[in-house]
């Protein structure tokens, strides 16, 4: 046992001094904190104030009210009422002398006096194919649709006038419906839809991409043993199935170790990341969801689980491998099942009683991905996550107790690759 | 000390230890010989558990080998095998304590012996970053640091240079001198020869002789006569080889070694020479060599024996 334990402390010394985990725990945070607020930190960036010419056609003075509209900041969802500034000049003209208006326009455009001008045509009132038009130095989308707001505005008001109906009224009328959906029973995480979809994504993509790297380490650690003939070495002094278990131990603990530290970090920035832009005038409260704990420790379990069920099958390859080329060429049918989990995402993300996802959730090849992601979406009874669980642990030990056997031959044997008759016999000899 | 019986082990069809008996006894230096091929390697494996036997017995230190007896004992594989990115004082001291011995006892001996071996300003470098000999020397105190009873080398000296083999040569004589007990793997009898007290040489799975190196030496010393002429002419070599009591000639450039008939001395040879007017420079009677003993009992020398080990394999590849 002491024996084990000194693999697993090499395992674990080696692989938390390299310079890629070091980086990788400390910016790996800050790497998904700017995933989470860099939008909104670059779309504040972007106002700024721009000088339109409104081009009024209509002859019914519609500009006007285009240039009213454009003065009350619009921004789509900014709560905090900011957006672009705009300075608006009304330029009235005769249908007929548009087109030359409109090219005197473009000129002042590329000459960089004007940002852009809006086009408001003779019957955009009335007419089912006159069409409103902004033409700018460039195709910001932000002010493209704020445009498209004022504009849209200023002749739906004056289409209800012209049908003598008060637009306060209409407004009063189409007031959107307070609205939530909810799952009885249990506590579920609280945040927009939007939110907990971006959340179970980035969950359930760190597990399968941290599985997959720490399995491939396992992988290359024990293919260099059995290359660089260390394995007969350290068998001289322990069981073979030891130097597997203890390695797999220690780069497990080493990615266990570098996931919470992810975790604790998403957690402080979850809970204070949203004061902190709170304090500095920016509202982001609905993107940070509220996640109940044992989402988080379920999100551990399941990594650590999924990681030794994987590594169990990588440390396999290694020993079965001769070369790089070899193991990369064994990986893909071994990996199979965690790019299933990781599919089966999307239906989740859909709808999160699909009975593929639920199946999904308690198959011990797929559930390290999608059992956190179902905590998140719609929590499953608990009996759910201990089946899951249990599940995990029985074929853990049984895929453990095979791959230890494959591993003792593999490990000693030279030459070529062995068939995969040959590794079923290895299973079979005692 | 360490004791086998009837151990056998096959791999598929092929037979890569049929039947050993050996005895190894404490603080003997015990050399087990054989050409590539004949089975060495895997009677070692089947002493340290890395497999075991399909039959027989094997018995370390008294008792039926237990894993525990592993720290007891030090190995050196033939093929070499480190970590290449580790540090080496953390790589020797991982070593120690797969043998049991905990980081705190190993420390000062892992200075001691990089000192000893000089490598003493190497502790803090990558095992990648040093050259192939300071790697074997590593490699080398790993199989020793934990100061075992009983020391396995597998070919310790092949892919080093004079001053290094010389330098292990001088560490496998103080644990020798310590009482130590070593056994020494190689397929270059001669070599073992000079460092042996006993021998065991195995080829084809089988053992074709052991015991004490001079008792094998006296029950194999044969008739053979070293012969040098004043002269070298066909005619005195043609007289060697008619001679009645001689039974067969080995030519060594300047000089003859012959084979007597067991039942003639080799003064009766010699009378022989001088009678027929051969002039000679030297005549002496020889010890039997391990390999000459070899090839006395295999009936092949140890190079012809590992080509038809490969022309097997090949065989069976194809």
């Amino acid at each position: 046992m002491s024996k084990a334990w000194a693999v697993v402390k090499r395992e674990f010394g080696e692989t938390t001094r390299t310079k890629m985990f070091i980086l990788g725990t400390l910016f790996g945070p800050i790497l998904i904190l700017l995933l989470m607020f860099a939008p909104l930190l670059f779309m504040g960036s972007s106002f700024g104030e721009r000088d339109v010419v409104v081009l009024d056609a209509t002859g019914e003075g519609l500009g006007n009210d285009v240039a009213t509209g454009l003065a009350v900041p619009l921004l789509a969802g900014d709560t905090e009422g900011r957006g672009n500034t705009y300075n608006t000049t009304v330029q009235t003209v005769e249908p007929a002398e548009a087109d030359a208006a409109i090219d005197a326009l473009r000129d002042r455009v590329r000459a960089e006096e004007l940002s852009g001008f809006v086009y408001l045509p003779h019957g955009l009132r009335e007419s089912a194919n006159a069409q409103a038009a902004w033409e700018g130095r460039s195709a910001g989308q932000i002010v493209s649709s704020e445009i498209r707001r004022a504009v849209q505005q200023a002749v739906q008001q004056r289409r209800l006038q012209t049908a003598g109906i008060d637009p306060s009224t209409v407004g009063e009328a189409m007031r959107p419906v307070r609205f939530e959906s909810r799952k009885v029973g249990e506590e579920a995480a609280a945040g927009t839809t939007e939110s907990l979809m971006l959340l179970s994504m980035v969950l359930g993509y760190s597990i399968f991409l941290v599985v997959m790297l720490y399995g491939q380490q396992v992988m290359r650690g024990v293919l260099e043993e059995k290359r660089d003939k260390i394995a007969e070495m350290i068998f001289s002094s322990m069981r073979a199935r030891d130097l597997m278990y203890g390695k797999i131990a220690g780069i497990g603990g080493a990615g266990l170790l570098q996931m919470a530290v992810w975790t604790i970090f998403a957690g402080l920035a979850m809970t204070y990341g949203a004061q902190f832009f709170q304090e500095r005038g920016q509202n982001v409260v609905s993107l940070i969801p509220d996640v109940p704990w044992e989402v988080g420790a379920a999100f551990l379990v399941f990594f650590f689980g999924g990681f030794l069920l994987y590594s169990a099958l990588y440390a396999v390859i290694g020993a079965i491998a001769t070369t790089d080329q070899e193991a990369n060429q064994l990986v893909f049918p071994v990996m199979l099942p965690l790019f299933i989990g990781f599919f089966m995402l999307f239906a989740g993300l859909e709808n999160p009683d699909a009975p593929v996802f639920v199946a999904g959730s308690l198959i011990p090849f797929t559930s390290p991905v999608t059992m956190p992601v179902r905590m998140i979406l719609t929590p499953p009874p608990a009996w759910e996550v201990a089946l899951s669980i249990g599940l995990l642990a029985l074929t853990i030990f049984g895929v453990a107790w095979g791959a230890a056997k494959v591993y003792r031959i593999g490990m000693l044997s030279t030459g070529k690759r062995p068939s995969m008759r040959e590794v079923m016999r290895w299973l079979r000899t005692a | 000390m360490i004791e086998l019986r009837g151990v056998r082990k096959t791999f598929g069809d092929k037979v890569a230890v049929a039947g050993l008996d050996l005895t190894v006894p404490r603080g003997a230096t015990y050399g087990l010989l054989g050409p590539n091929g004949a089975g060495k390697t895997t009677t070692i494996r089947m002493l340290l558990h890395i497999i075991e036997p399909d039959a027989g017995e094997i018995r370390i230190l008294g008792d039926p080998a237990q894993r525990e007896v592993l720290d007891r004992i030090g190995y050196l594989p033939e093929e070499r095998g480190v970590y290449r990115r580790m540090r080496v004082a953390r790589l020797l001291s991982f070593f120690a304590e797969t043998k049991g011995m905990p980081p705190s006892q190993s420390k000062p001996l892992i200075h001691e012996w990089l000192e000893r071996l000089d490598l003493a300003d190497r502790a803090e470098s990558r095992v990648q970053e040093l050259s192939k000999g300071m790697q074997q020397k590593i490699q080398f105190i790993s199989a020793i640091l934990h100061d075992p009873d009983i020391v396995i080398l597998d070919e310790p000296f092949s892919g080093l240079d004079v001053i290094n083999q010389q330098v292990l040569k001088d560490i496998v004589l103080d644990l020798k001198r310590r009482e130590k007990t070593i056994i020494f793997c190689t397929h270059m009898i001669e070599q073992a020869e000079r460092i042996c007290d006993h021998v065991c040489i195995i080829a084809r799975g089988e053992k074709v002789v052991d015991g004490r190196v001079s008792d094998v030496k006296r029950e194999h010393a044969g008739n053979n006569v070293r012969i040098g002429f004043e002269t070298w002419s066909g005619q005195a070599v043609e007289a060697v080889r008619r001679a009645p009591m001689v039974e067969h000639v080995h030519e060594h450039g300047q000089e003859l070694e012959a084979t007597l008939r067991a039942d003639a001395r080799p003064h009766d040879l010699l009378e022989l020479l001088v009678q027929r007017g051969v002039r000679l420079a030297e005549y002496r009677p020889v010890e039997a060599s391990l390999e000459r003993i070899f090839v006395q009992r295999v009936g092949a020398t140890p190079a012809q024996i590992e080509a038809e080990q490969q022309q097997l394999a090949a065989a069976a590849a194809g």
